[in-house]
């Protein structure tokens, strides 16, 4: 099929392009399973041990909201499933959705993509061979994890099951990317609109799983879960899962053959002939810039902080029924199992909202590497008001999220039991966190003073962050590296009072570490790519 | 100066000369019948708009300038000449304070590029070689925020140089062509009140009509008094709007001056039919690269010579004679042609 013409010579480039990424990705996602297996083995090694551990989950909901319905808590397995299943949805999702649009939408904004087709290449190819060489890599994801949870002994259907799930789910937001890259001409629009399916996926899902069953099964994520490996194996919905990624590439296709190389389908509006007179300073540029990010970040941390709000009501009668549950609550003592709810879905929030503190501190980077950061500093603006201006819609855009995230969950909460008094609390709770995003955007700002081609190492640092604070205390990680994490250092608010002086601190090391940065981006060359 | 010497053993040491193309040549033809630009112009102002000396640069093991030179009289256009990848962008961010020198020195209206840049650049616009606008901004909003960050434009400037630019405002900076692009940076530059402009390779995507275009603009700034670096490697477009030329290659400079004085040292092709059949022309000192066909006859002539290749041409009696002026194209291809082979 000559649209098809060029299909391999591409697969061969994006394996050139990828073969780093896709290699680290596939080796961290079987390495971090097997690290999560073998230490819950060590730490619970008999049925005993993980009923006790699976009682201490259970009393946790936040946990339970973020990680999905725990099945079968008493077996390894079910406890490796609890702990990696969703989380792993997520990632794998996000590593496909951002290949393809980087192999699809990007390169074709690029002008990378007319090059290729203006060779003896099927107008098909492009989008072909990325899906391919995702798909490839999702399914080495699948087939690793499945071998090395059986090759730790774990039972093989149960293995089998959880390496299906997330195979199937990177597979199907491949294909959603793939679709959300024909929309738009913008490559950046086109990972947005898929990762805003992949937040609602998850957001939905949370939902489910905090007891409006029906919501799971709008989610994709919610699908994959309904294979319940290592417990009662159900094939049947990949079914759907795949049928519906088989229908959005047919989509794909559709799209492909009726469209202009170049264009969306979101018509492109002509736009104002002169600039607001907001649009004449450095912050007013960077504001301007990052507008559309900031508005996306908060609209969707609020839409999971109302799901979180709207599961905190089920968390009381969860324990009204649970008599167990009413025993651990009460040897805890004093603190409000509500209030510990809040304090880890906020965190939970907090954590994600790192991701944008980090994406806008990078921005900078981003104006630089383009070529469009010299225009500006070749006018009269200094390398302090540039480099502030984004830092500073970085800081105070976070501040910003968490607001949105604190009254989001106030909102859910009014819409669970009707009762407004916990929104002011939740949102200064919310809040506390925004030290510690402050440090991440800090060590963002250093690394671009210093090593502007190495800013990729900061997503690193986010990861390990996000890796602490999910499985730090479950995996037994020696305290210091906990105490690495800022996010370590944030009092579980509400459910303990505010502890001022650490929160200085981290302010204290956010603003040194800017200042250094800032000062570095000033005495170094501009380093375009 | 060296000038002499050096250029006289590279002329000597040339063979091989291309045709320049059909498009410069004409080019060329249409400057040279108007009057001649930018030459009366060196006396004017000699205070340095740019000085450099001794400028160096290394990029890892890669040096970029290697103890560069250059001076540029304010209140003149300036030609900065070289091929790709000799330092001409380099130069020019140096100047811009986006990089900093490891030796020698910069000066840019006075000041230091580096220490003063915000204070230089209320008084400086740039035109990057490659523009990369904002994808999200119209380019209305781009040239309304560079002016502004440059601390003012003039609106009827601006609005005129739209018109004389052809260029629509209202698209965002994605959908632009890559010509387009340059406009707008162009109009930017172009309308906002400063004292100097530095242009690195400004005409790269535009089309010939546009080209003209923008040298108006650039005549109407000189003759506004004001300083233009015009950084190129498009050699008809340097010889119709620069009044001095420095070239430079592999981070050095090898030439610099007036465009009389390096056009006096360069030859003319001449193309010519004669009655009687055409002979003795191998004998005339200055002759190069002699082609007899018939009663065709074809050769290059230092300019200092013509006159006695033409007196031998009347003698036999002319039926056509196609004379094409010396193009800054045959200066380059002599310089970087030699001593790319000598380094070989």
């Amino acid at each position: 099929m000559s649209a098809l013409a060029g299909t391999a010579e591409l697969v061969r480039l994006n394996l050139r392009r990828d073969r780093i990424v896709i290699a680290v990705c596939v080796v961290a996602f079987v390495a971090i399973a097997l690290l999560t297996t073998s230490s819950i083995d060590n730490l619970y090694p008999t049925r005993a041990d993980r009923v006790a551990l699976g009682a201490t989950i259970v009393d946790n909901p936040a946990i339970s909201a973020v990680r999905g319905n725990p099945r079968e808590l008493d077996t390894l397995g079910g406890l490796v499933t609890f702990q990696i299943g969703v989380l792993f949805s997520v990632f794998v999702a996000l590593i496909s959705l951002l290949l393809v649009v980087r192999h699809t939408r990007g390169d074709e904004e690029a002008g990378r993509a007319e090059l290729v087709l203006s060779a003896a290449t099927g107008r098909y190819a492009p989008t072909t061979a990325a899906l391919l060489v995702v798909a490839g890599a999702d399914l080495l994801i699948a087939a690793g994890v499945t071998l090395g949870l059986v090759a730790y002994g774990l039972p093989v259907a149960g293995s089998l099951g959880l390496g299906v799930w997330f195979g199937a789910v990177g597979l199907i937001f491949a294909a959603v990317a793939a679709v959300s890259a024909q929309l738009s001409p913008n490559a950046r629009t086109a990972s947005g609109i898929a990762l805003a399916v992949l937040g609602a996926s998850y957001g939905l899902r949370a939902g489910g799983d905090a007891g409006a069953d029906a919501l799971s099964w709008l989610s994709p994520i919610g699908w994959a879960q309904q294979t319940r490996p290592f417990a009662d194996e159900r094939w049947w919905p990949l079914l759907p899962l795949l049928t519906v990624t088989i229908a959005l590439v047919a989509l794909v296709y559709r799209l492909l053959a009726r469209r202009d190389h170049g264009a969306g389908l979101l018509p492109e509006r002509p736009g104002p002939p002169t600039a607001a007179p907001a649009l004449g300073r450095p912050l007013g540029l960077a504001l301007r810039l990052q507008r559309g990010t900031l508005i996306a970040w908060s609209v969707g941390l609020g839409l999971l902080g109302v799901v979180y709000g709207a599961v905190a009501d089920g968390v009381e009668d969860l324990v009204e029924d649970n008599d167990q549950l009413r025993e651990i609550f009460a040897r805890v003592g004093g603190v409000e199992l509500v209030d510990s709810f809040y304090a880890s879905s906020l965190l939970i929030l907090a954590l994600i909202g790192t991701g944008f503190t980090i994406q806008s501190t990078l921005r900078a980077r981003g104006e630089e590497s383009a070529g469009r950061a010299a225009v500006v500093l070749a006018t009269a603006t200094s390398r302090a008001s540039f480099g502030g201006s984004h830092l500073a819609v970085a800081l105070a855009g976070s501040a910003l999220l968490l607001a949105a995230g604190g009254v989001g969950e106030g909102i859910g909460v009014l819409l669970g039991t009707g009762n407004p008094g916990e929104l002011p609390r939740l949102v200064a709770a919310s809040l506390a966190h925004l030290p510690a995003m402050w440090v991440l955007g800090g060590i963002a700002a250093l690394v671009f003073g210093f090593a502007p081609r190495a800013v990729m190492l900061v997503w690193g640092a986010f990861a390990l962050c996000f890796f602490l604070a999910m499985f730090g205390e479950l995996l037994d990680v020696p305290g210091w590296l906990i105490d690495i994490s800022p996010f370590s250092h944030i009092p579980d608010v509400p459910a303990t009072s505010l502890t001022l002086p650490s929160l200085i601190v981290l302010t204290l090391i956010a603003a040194a570490l800017i200042a250094a940065g800032l000062a570095a981006f000033r005495h170094r060359d501009l380093a375009t790519d | 100066m060296t000038l002499g010497t050096r250029m006289d053993g590279n002329i000597r040491g040339a063979r091989g000369r291309r045709e320049p193309t059909r498009r410069w040549a004409a080019l060329v033809e249409l400057h040279h019948s108007r009057a001649a630009p930018g030459l009366a112009r060196n006396l004017g102002p000699v205070s340095a708009a740019i000085s450099i000396s001794g400028l160096t640069k290394s990029f890892g093991i890669t040096r970029a300038l290697d103890g560069l030179e250059l001076t540029v009289r304010g209140g003149e256009v300036h030609g900065f000449l070289g091929p790709n990848g000799a330092g001409k962008s380099t130069t020019i961010r140096i100047l811009l304070g986006l990089l900093r020198a490891d030796a020698g020195e910069a000066r840019l209206l006075g000041g230091d590029p580096w220490a003063d840049a915000v204070a230089l650049h209320r008084r400086v616009a740039y035109v990057p070689d490659e523009v990369t606008l904002w994808p999200g901004l119209t380019g209305g909003e781009t040239i309304d925020l560079l002016g502004r960050l440059r601390g003012g434009l003039d609106p009827a400037r601006r609005a005129e140089l739209v018109r004389r630019f052809e260029l629509d405002l209202t698209k965002k900076g994605r959908a632009y062509s890559r010509g387009n692009r340059q406009k707008v940076a162009l109009v930017a530059a172009l309308a906002s009140d400063v004292e100097l402009l530095i242009l690195d390779e400004p005409t790269g995507g535009l089309d010939p009509l546009m080209a003209e275009v923008f040298e108006q603009c650039i005549n109407e700034v000189r003759d506004a008094g004001r300083t233009v670096l015009l950084s190129s490697h498009i050699l008809a477009e340097v010889e119709a709007i620069c009044g001095r030329v420095t070239i430079i290659r592999a981070g050095k400079t090898v030439e610099s001056g007036s465009l009389a004085e390096l056009r006096h040292l360069t030859r003319t092709s001449i193309t010519a039919e004669t009655i009687e059949p055409p002979a003795g022309f191998d004998e005339l000192e200055g002759v190069h690269d002699l082609r007899v066909d018939d009663h065709r006859v074809r050769f290059d002539v230092d300019t200092a010579r013509l006159d006695g290749a033409l007196e031998r041409l009347t003698r036999l009696g002319v039926r056509t004679l196609v004379s094409q002026p010396p193009t800054l194209e045959e200066l380059f291809l002599r310089h970087y042609g030699d001593r790319a082979r000598e380094s070989e």
